[in-house]
């Protein structure tokens, strides 16, 4: 079923059925209160009506009987003789009833009948006809015989003029002539006839159009009919009794007359006359009709308008939009995306319809770019595909690099490997032996030769290794600083003329003039590149010469350095592999000429990011030439044209000029052989040295002692060297502090010093490093020394200090009596807060050694250690006798 | 008492030690190197009162008083004055004490005996230029 029908049916059932529910009893209640209204008007009217029918009969009664008792009538009737009786009553009585007529136009003929039924006197006020002068077989005449009342009324055919007349009909009694009544003794009647117009306009009476009203007897005799036209005579019996009895319940009857129905009730007079009223049923019910059917029309109309209103306000609030808005998604469906909803309002509907527009706004979206994603779909594939294809290449080639460097790195790790293992085992085998040789020094000696030899290979073979990684990793930081090439190449040939020498070759230096006097470069990169070539070279060449040129390419403001070999050279294809780390031209070379083959690879890798170019050209058999060309040495740098003068340095072991026999140095390290090894170093220098192995110690006997210099681990247990040196620095502790580092990286240096290192000093120890450095520490500035020695002369000598100082002494004495008392009481507390003082202030007096003993005094106090105690106490004892001794 | 050759110092110095010996053996030493306005102290009450009335340049505050700590008067030195420069004397170069006197602002710390040229060196740290 339809929402639209659903809708209907509710507004049928839930408005349009109550109303109509409501109207018909508003119709049914309408027509109920119209009927009684009717019925009230009927039932009043004839009450009216039949109350001046009643006061008339009284009124005429009343009259009749004021007439009989007047003394003319009694007058009369006394008179027994007939002639008598007219011709001396006869005139006054007939003057009486004239008067009577006279004031009641009505009564138009008054007559007194004899009990037989003859007239005996009448007065007549219009010229009647009188016919009749016996009156015996008149209607009221019978009626009077019968009727055992005194008076009555009673209508009846006028036989005179054969109208219907009201008789008011009054018996007389006969009179005595002494005027008494003779009870029983009927004389006769007083007869007045009258003029029924009351009755009769009171029948005429009626508001109502085609009203009826009837006077009728009980026999249902017609006196009276409003409407003369259709006389009826007699009312039919059935008729009578529900007329009689309607008289007496006060109710209408309902009787069809003349094709019309009718409602008639009747209303009882006296002398059993009833007056009868009806009217048209159509025409009583005419107002209350038109209500009735003004209250219909009214209720269908609202009944209508609401249904209808409601129902239209549904369609057009909600079926609508909903239809509407079911159209345009059938619409959407079958792919019309243009469509859009006229959004009027902004309610339920518009938000409902605007979400729709939305929607709608969204699919044509995400339509356009489907399309355009199908449109381009294949150039897509045909671009990814060739893509792919690269990918496949790349990864292939990559797949095969990988494979190789991990070839290369297996072998490189075997070669490690092997290479590590050697000198390893010419360290182990010699030191065993040198152990063994003990007795034998000079077989001892030359054995550790050979292991300081392959230590020394050892630790360049791991700082290839550090130093590949480091630059792989590109954690070198590069200087950029005035360099002499000279310097540079003069350091080369120190370091390697010795190997050259050796193997007989002629190393050669050719400089081709002018050079720039300095250079801008990061010195020591620099000259570990031109190392590694010139000890390569060298290494691989078995005869013949090593050169190394030099000159300026002034235009392309190069400066170039060619290291020219006669030796083995490398073939096309080796050289393809040379510079990459893990490879040697050839792995049986390792074993050959020995070596990591990360000589080459390292200084590639350098003179790469220093912006350099390194080049090979080689033959086999005929030597091979490796050209650095170092870049933007600019042609304004100083041009020289001759090899400067150089100092040879010649460094030497143990070579002490200054004394340092006084001095005393802070070693701070906490690994016991380094320890060791430091301590047998230091030894040649016979210096003073104490050793702790961590930083909390090493800040708290600097601050205690006094030290010259300080050698500080900077990766120690519990407190670093770094936290040390800071903390010492805080507290204004001013002499030379020397950083041991295994992180001799350039921003370690740099953080050491900003923390207060004077130098640093890289771990495994150089040795020379080590000697030349605390030389350069413990030289302090002469003037500062002079100062110093001079202020220190000066306080000794000061009288004041030497008063002190003897004030000092003196109270020592003292001093220890009060030590022993203490003692007895066993204060142990306040012992060792003496003892404390006394440390604090004897060294400072000249008194060293009593310092010593009262620290051990203040320990053992703390300690609560009596008997030791006690024995500490005689030993201050003595030592105070003996400083008082002295002073004597 | 003053040795001719050496300069006079205007600096105003604050010694706190409850032991006059001491005292007098540090003023000595200063007295040597040139300074002459000394104000001295026993207990941190004083301490406070010389250091509000006369406004010393730099304060020698030993961390054993008799019955305080003084790195407690150093805390009350320090809200007094923030910028105070007190350097710490103490016969104990433990660390923990070392820490926090540098933790509440010491500019020194030195630990006796001291020879001469410690002290120079701590006299420096507080900032005066002496040799």
């Amino acid at each position: 079923m339809k929402l639209k029908q659903k809708i209907l049916i509710f507004v049928l059932t839930m408005i349009v059925l109550p109303m109509s529910l409501l109207g018909g009893f508003a119709y049914y209640l309408t027509t109920i209160s119209a009927q009684a209204q009717a019925k009230s008007r009927i039932d009043n009217q004839l009450s009216q009506q039949t109350q001046a029918i009643k006061n008339h009969f009284v009124e005429t009664l009343s009259t009749l009987t004021l007439l009989s008792k007047s003394d003319t009538l009694e007058h009369y009737l006394r008179i027994d003789q007939q002639s008598e009786r007219y011709s001396i009553a006869l005139g006054p009585l007939l003057n009486l009833f004239a008067d009577y007529s006279s004031a009641f136009q009505h009564f138009y003929e008054i007559r007194l009948v004899k009990a037989n039924g003859t007239e005996d006197a009448r007065f007549t006020a219009n010229l009647l006809n009188n016919t009749t002068e016996n009156e015996s077989n008149t209607m009221w005449f019978k009626k009077a015989v019968l009727s055992d009342k005194d008076e009555f009324l009673t209508l009846d055919k006028n036989l005179d003029n054969d109208k219907t007349a009201l008789y008011a009909v009054k018996k007389l009694l006969k009179i005595s002539p002494s005027g008494r009544q003779l009870q029983g003794e009927l004389w006769g009647y007083l007869v007045i006839t009258i003029d029924p117009s009351v009755i009769k306009k009171v029948v005429m009476e009626t508001t109502d159009e085609g009203g009826s009203n009837l006077i009728i007897n009980k026999d249902g005799l017609v006196y009276f009919n409003r409407e003369q036209e259709r006389l009826l005579h007699s009312i039919p019996k059935f008729l009578l009794n529900k007329l009689i009895s309607s008289s007496k319940e006060n109710e209408l009857i309902e009787i069809s007359y003349n094709n019309q129905l009718r409602l008639f009730q009747a209303k009882a007079l006296p002398f059993n006359y009833y007056l009868v009223s009806g009217s048209i049923k159509d025409v009583i019910y005419k107002d209350s009709r038109q209500l009735s059917m003004a209250t219909i029309f009214l209720s269908v109309l609202m009944i209508m308008l609401a249904g209808i209103l409601t129902f239209n306000m549904i369609n057009r609030y909600l079926l609508s939009p909903i239809s509407k808005l079911s159209q345009a998604s059938r619409d959407v469906a079958d792919g019309n995306l243009s469509i859009r909803l006229k959004v009027k309002k902004e309610d339920e509907i518009g938000s409902l319809f605007l979400s729709f527009n939305k929607m709608v706004s969204s699919i044509l979206t995400s339509k356009k770019s489907l399309e355009h994603y199908k449109n381009h779909l294949e150039e897509k594939v045909e671009s990814r595909t060739t893509e792919l294809q690269q990918a496949n290449q790349d990864l292939m080639t990559a797949t095969k690099n990988a494979e190789q460097a991990n070839k290369l790195k297996s072998r490189f790790l075997a070669n490690m490997s092997h290479e590590i293992r050697t000198p390893l085992t010419a360290i182990i085998g010699f030191t065993e032996q040198a152990i063994k040789q003990e007795k034998q020094p000079e077989l001892a000696q030359s054995s550790m030769n050979r292991v300081l030899k392959n230590s020394q290979h050892l630790l360049t073979l791991i700082n290839d290794i550090l130093d590949l990684s480091k630059i792989e990793a590109g954690k070198i930081a590069f200087e950029n600083i005035d360099t002499s090439v000279f310097e540079l190449l003069q350091d080369i040939e120190n370091d390697c003329r010795s190997k050259a020498e050796v193997k007989w070759l002629d190393f050669k230096f050719e400089y081709q003039f002018p050079l720039p006097k300095l250079i801008k470069t990061d010195p020591t990169r620099l000259k570990q590149i031109l190392f590694n070539l010139a000890s390569n070279a060298i290494k691989f060449t078995e005869k013949g010469s090593v050169t190394i040129c030099v000159s300026w390419l002034t235009q392309q403001s190069q400066l170039q350095i060619d290291v020219v070999d006669t030796g083995i050279g490398i073939s096309h294809l080796e050289q393809q592999e040379l510079f990459n780390p893990f490879t040697q031209a050839d792995s049986s070379t390792t074993r050959n000429y020995g070596g990591t083959g990360l000589g080459l690879a390292i200084s590639k890798h350098l003179a790469d990011s220093l912006g350099y170019e390194l080049t090979l050209e080689s033959e086999k058999f005929r030597g091979s030439t490796f050209t650095l060309k170092i870049n933007h040495v600019d042609s304004s740098a100083e041009p020289i044209f001759t090899k400067p003068d150089l100092v040879q340095i010649q460094q030497s072991l143990c070579q002490t000029e200054i004394d340092l026999s006084d001095k005393s140095i802070l070693v701070a390290e906490d690994n016991p052989d380094n320890q060791a090894l430091i301590l047998l170093l230091l030894e040649p220098l016979n210096i003073h040295i104490d050793v702790v192995e961590n930083g909390l110690l090493a800040v708290e006997s600097a601050l205690a002692e006094d030290y010259d210099l300080i050698l500080m681990d900077m990766q120690m247990p519990q407190m670093s060297g770094i936290e040390a040196t800071e903390m010492l620095r805080s507290t204004g502790f001013d002499q030379p502090i020397i950083a041991l580092t295994a992180n001799f990286m350039k921003s370690d240096i740099s953080k050491y010093q900003a923390i207060g290192c004077d130098d640093s000093l890289a771990k495994p120890i150089d040795t020379e490093k080590l000697y030349q450095t605390i030389q350069k520490y413990l030289s302090p500035d002469a003037v500062i020394a002079n100062q110093l020695s001079e202020y220190e002369q000066k306080l000794k000598s000061s009288d004041q200090y030497q008063n002190l100082s003897l004030e000092f002494k003196h109270s020592l004495p003292k001093l220890v009596t009060d030590l022993y008392q203490l003692a007895d009481h066993q204060n142990w507390h306040k012992i060792a807060s003496e003892a404390h003082k006394i440390k604090g202030s004897a060294t400072s007096m000249g008194f060293p050694e009593l310092t010593l003993l009262a620290t051990d005094l203040e320990r053992l106090a703390k300690e609560s250690n009596d008997t030791v105690i006690l024995h500490q106490l005689d030993k201050i004892a003595q030592s105070v006798d003996n400083i008082n001794k002295e002073c004597r | 008492m003053q040795t001719e050759n050496v300069v006079s110092r205007k600096e105003k110095i604050l010694i706190v030690d409850d032991a006059k010996l001491m005292r007098d053996f540090l003023k000595n030493m200063l007295n040597e190197l040139g300074f002459d306005n000394f104000t001295e102290a026993e207990t941190a009450a004083e301490t406070l009162n010389q250091y509000q009335s006369d406004k010393p340049d730099i304060v020698f505050l030993d961390i054993e008083l008799e019955t305080e700590n003084g790195l407690d008067v150093l805390v009350d030195l320090k809200k007094l004055d923030a910028e105070a420069k007190v350097a710490i004397v103490s016969a104990h170069s433990t660390i923990t004490n070392v820490k926090k006197a540098m933790e509440l602002g010491a500019k020194g710390f030195i630990v006796k005996p001291y020879k001469p040229k410690k002290l120079v060196s701590t006299i420096k740290n507080l900032g005066i230029e002496i040799f």
